[in-house]
């Protein structure tokens, strides 16, 4: 009767077990909504940030924060290892069903409070589709229209880098077979051209490797190998995608290929194939450099 | 070292056939599901009326064949249980065109990821063999998506205003053999545009596995045990296996103990609201990590009370009839020691992943057994051109 007891009691203290986390939810959430908006982004008011999204989002959006991974990318998650960022999530529903999210860092899961809160990310979700807000100031800009504004379709490099000229929009994605899903219709009651606004095609942090992305590799691509289908995954009728990241040297040869998503049955051929690819070189300032990119293969079929 | 056997538990746990069963024509937009997993086989017929809007859809018919299909370790089935898995795809495969009229191109079949796709060709074989069709095997990660759209709303209401919903929310099923779930996660990568990664969940240990795993512990090799006994064992069992095996997904996936909503689903969850709440009929019914210490406790002092609970309060004799039909349909599933070890399932979840957090409400989502299957339908069906 005894072991019984302890093990209903035990029962009743379901909670005891968590370890204490560096972080909570409440100190994360008013260390983002009373930091200063302008020690998120320069260009905004010496305001609270909290005051400052109210009032962008308007008094109608639903407006709910919480404490949450940071959504980085996913191979940096391999890099960080176990210690995710963490940040205060502020989600706000807005009348007309489109969907705010800023990502406010506040430090990491392991080692707690960084100290000094900063902008990680933002983005709007409208109709179903995802834009990213690059830095805070925009996104009144970018809400006060009544779909994502009309933007240049030309990218260029960032910060400090100057840019190699405008580049075209690719037309395909490095999807064996799959053409790019078309742009979203325009919303309701709007008959303006939709257009993406676009990220970088190439991102350059100090001191790292250049990041190329998908479709920008596939503009430079000069020569491009088609995945086989693995046999053992056809008989089980596996598809899916594969995202393989690769490192391009300054000749444009693929010199180290890493699967970092997909089906085990299905990396090993999606890796074989972006190996094989060829580039034009990626430049910076004109000068040929080593670079990095992700290639998305998808298995499918018939 | 698992050992395949075939348990049929029972055979309509949801059925659900609309007064508008017998379409008039094969134009209209009918589609039909058959999905395979651990559990058994599930068939939905949808109507999309509207599919470009992405509305309009009707559910014409659910059913559930509840096969406890277990795999051998290296993943395959004895024959005898493929043989059976593909006669129930038949049945399902032959009614939807003949009662439903769907045609024979709208009708696809799926394994779910619970099933160890790369040692099925056995299945594959007898699948096509049946019905000339390819079964598709979801990854997990796609699993994740879908019962995660198809499960917890898209937003929720309070007074006049409307907040997101999925973003505060987590998903988990505690299935027979497998513990699933997952949520959405918004993610930028470091070039490109934002999407929605699905963060997944996945333990390998179920009601029906985690009772059998404990029923086979040194101290329980005796002819007869009392459920005190049995509970021990599962605790001790759930120290060095359940729980170190949440513990360790959620130090790398921390939506699994801040989400503040959890919703719950999975034949374990359904019967606890079953019996701690027969009249609830709500499609998602909030409960308390109160309630299941309550199962708990009943589970192990006195299980024929737990599964005989009061229904003289309720006079609606339709209500009533309903009640007494899931109450029937609980029994048949779960033995007492199946009832402890769910039980011990929840309570582990709860513990590692913080249900008792400030701020926390917990759901069981009635129809959670059907969003994969009526998801998948859903995208395939917003496909045909």
């Amino acid at each position: 009767m005894s072991s019984l007891m302890i093990l209903i009691l035990g029962g009743l203290l379901v909670n005891s077990q968590l370890p204490p986390s560096p972080l909570s939810e409440k100190q994360a959430v008013i260390g983002a909504q009373t930091v200063l908006a302008s020690n998120l982004d320069a260009a905004l008011p010496s305001s609270p940030f909290e005051d400052w999204f109210r009032e962008v989002v308007g008094s109608e959006a639903g407006v709910t924060w919480q404490l949450n991974e940071c959504g980085g990318d996913p191979a940096m998650l391999i890099t960080q290892g176990r210690d995710l960022p963490a940040c205060a999530e502020v989600d706000a529903l807005l009348p007309d069903n489109r969907k705010v999210v800023v990502m406010i860092q506040i430090g990491t899961f392991k080692k707690g409070f960084s100290g000094q809160p900063e902008f990680f990310h933002a983005a709007i979700e409208l109709g179903g589709e995802l834009y990213q807000v690059e830095r805070l100031h925009q996104l009144p800009a970018r809400l006060g229209s009544e779909s994502i504004p009309e933007e240049k379709k030309s990218v260029k490099l960032r910060a400090e880098q100057p840019g190699p000229g405008e580049a075209k929009i690719p037309d395909l994605v490095a999807r064996a077979g799959v053409e790019q899903s078309p742009p979203p219709p325009p919303p309701p009651g709007t008959t303006a051209t939709w257009s993406i606004p676009l990220s970088p095609m190439i991102e350059h942090a100090p001191g790292g490797m250049p990041k190329v992305s998908e479709s920008a590799l596939l503009d430079l691509a000069i020569s491009r190998s088609q995945p086989i289908y693995p046999a053992n995954a056809k008989r089980a009728n596996i598809s899916g995608t594969v995202r393989v990241q690769i490192t391009i040297s300054v000749a444009g040869r693929v010199i180290d290929a890493v699967a970092i998503s997909g089906h085990p049955l299905l990396r090993g051929a999606a890796i074989a194939a972006a190996g094989k690819w060829v580039f034009e070189p990626v430049r910076l300032n004109g000068a040929p450099v080593q670079a990095e990119g992700i290639l998305t293969f998808l298995f499918m079929q018939d | 070292m698992y050992r395949s056997f075939l348990l049929i538990c029972f055979l309509f746990l949801s059925s659900y056939v609309s007064s508008h069963h017998k379409p008039k024509g094969v134009d209209q937009k009918i589609h039909g599901g058959i999905e395979v997993s651990s559990e058994g086989v599930k068939a939905a017929v949808i109507k999309i009326s509207d599919a470009e809007q992405g509305s309009g859809l009707e559910v014409v018919f659910t059913e559930l064949s509840a096969i406890a299909l277990i795999q051998n370790s290296d993943g395959s089935f004895k024959p005898e249980v493929v043989k059976t898995v593909g006669q129930v795809i038949t049945e399902f495969f032959t009614r939807m065109q003949q009662q439903f009229n769907v045609p024979e191109e709208q009708i696809y079949i799926f394994g779910s990821s619970d099933l160890k796709a790369e040692s099925l060709s056995d299945l594959v074989d007898e699948v096509r063999n049946t019905t000339g069709k390819t079964i598709t095997f979801l990854d997990l990660e796609s699993d994740v998506q879908l019962s995660t759209v198809g499960t917890i709303p898209r937003r929720y209401r309070e007074g006049t205003t409307w907040y997101d919903n999925r973003s505060l929310s987590v998903l988990i099923d505690v299935g027979a053999d497998t513990t699933t779930g997952g949520y959405q996660q918004l993610r930028q990568p470091i070039v490109g545009n934002p999407y929605y990664d699905y963060v997944s969940l996945r333990m390998p240990r179920g009601v029906v596995n985690f009772s059998n795993d404990v029923r086979r512990m040194r101290e329980l090799r005796k002819d007869k045990i009392t459920l005190k006994e049995f509970a021990l064992a599962a605790r001790k069992f759930s120290e060095g296996t359940i729980r170190a095996e949440l513990r360790s997904e959620r130090e790398r996936k921390p939506g699994l103990v801040n989400r503040k909503k959890v919703y719950l689903s999975g034949g374990i969850v359904w019967a606890l609201v079953t019996l701690l709440y027969p009249q609830d009929r709500r499609s998602f019914v909030p409960i308390t990590v109160d309630d299941l210490n309550i199962f708990y406790r009943r589970a192990i002092t006195n299980p024929e009370i737990l599964l005989s609970p009061d229904l003289s309060n309720i006079s609606d004799p339709e209500l009533l009839s309903q009640i007494q039909s899931d109450l029937k349909n609980v029994r048949k599933t779960f033995k007492p020691t199946s009832l402890i070890a769910g039980a011990e399932i929840l309570r582990s979840l709860a513990a590692e992943f913080n249900f008792q957090g400030e701020d926390k409400i917990i759901f069981f989502a009635r129809h959670g057994n059907l969003s994969l299957i009526l998801s998948y339908l859903r995208m395939q069906a917003e496909n045909v051109p």
